[in-house]
């Protein structure tokens, strides 16, 4: 995991604002879900190949995300349906805009269960899907950005 | 197409504002006009084989989400759809994206393919990149 951005994670629930901080409706915001993963939740994206499977491995995904993320601006963050939670933000990918979906569904207990994430446009998705797959390298995770384009 | 065993028709396809504009993860830039809008979704939907919603309904104010599941090729593909309304009711920007990798760059494929030769084709990958 990255401790730059475990410090700037601490800093929102803090409600301190830093540059680079996720922000909804100008305030610092912080997934909730981040810290409320089932243990067999599952991950999956439009710039993924196959799905991640197990809290850690999808919280470490999630949080080496929001490491390359240049800011992150909510335009919406709320409930969907019975058990669903969606975000919708704009952030910047090595300069690049880029639009995110968001949507977690919860288990009985309240967990997320599965967590996706898809970017816009395609040369978005495949710019963090590379950068991804550079942060994992020689890890079993880099898989999941490394096949599927052929 | 179906959502909890019922057909299921998405109204904002007959409901999109003039100006209404349509991007995606499978595309590059965005498309505008409601005729340009929906010529694209009508053309995705002729590529989706077997369209399962697992939720179709509102978020937030002015918000309706689609989540999906359909084969492209008879490759396993999850769909979310995002569409906001204006202040008339009508839908002023979707937004599309597929997944995993492989599927939504074989969409952006077909969907070049089906769109050769006209302005559209600009949005997706054209055959063999």
């Amino acid at each position: 995991m990255s401790p730059s951005i475990e410090t700037k994670a601490t800093s929102a629930r803090s409600g301190e604002t830093t540059e680079h901080e996720p922000t909804y409706t100008g305030k610092p915001y912080y997934p909730w879900w981040l810290d409320n993963l089932a243990d067999d939740v599952t991950g999956e994206g439009a710039f993924m190949e196959g799905v991640a499977h197990g809290a850690e491995a999808v919280r470490s995904i999630v949080v080496t995300a929001r490491g390359i993320y240049e800011g992150q601006e909510f335009s919406f963050v709320g409930n969907y349906g019975d058990n669903a939670f969606l975000e919708l933000y704009t952030t910047h990918l090595q300069g690049k805009p880029t639009s995110v979906v968001v949507t977690v569904t919860r288990n009985a207990a309240g967990q997320a269960q599965g967590v996706v994430v898809n970017h816009r446009p395609r040369s978005s998705v495949l710019l963090f899907r590379r950068l991804m797959g550079e942060k994992f390298a020689g890890t079993p995770i880099a898989k999941l950005f490394t096949t599927g384009e052929s | 197409m179906s959502y909890m065993g019922k057909p299921y028709y998405p109204a904002w396809l007959d409901n999109l504002a003039e100006d209404a504009t349509l991007e995606g993860a499978a595309m590059e830039g965005a498309a505008h006009g409601a005729e340009t809008v929906r010529s694209i979704v009508v053309a995705a939907r002729a590529l989706y084989e077997d369209q399962q919603f697992s939720y179709a309904g509102p978020f937030g104010h002015n918000g309706f989400l689609e989540v999906y599941t359909t084969p492209i090729k008879g490759k396993p593909t999850g769909v979310v759809v995002t569409v906001t309304r204006n202040a008339d009711g009508k839908a002023q920007h979707v937004a599309v994206s597929h997944r995993p990798t492989s599927s939504m760059l074989l969409f952006s494929r077909l969907m070049g393919e089906k769109f050769t030769g006209s302005p559209n084709a600009r949005y997706f990958t054209a055959s063999g990149s």
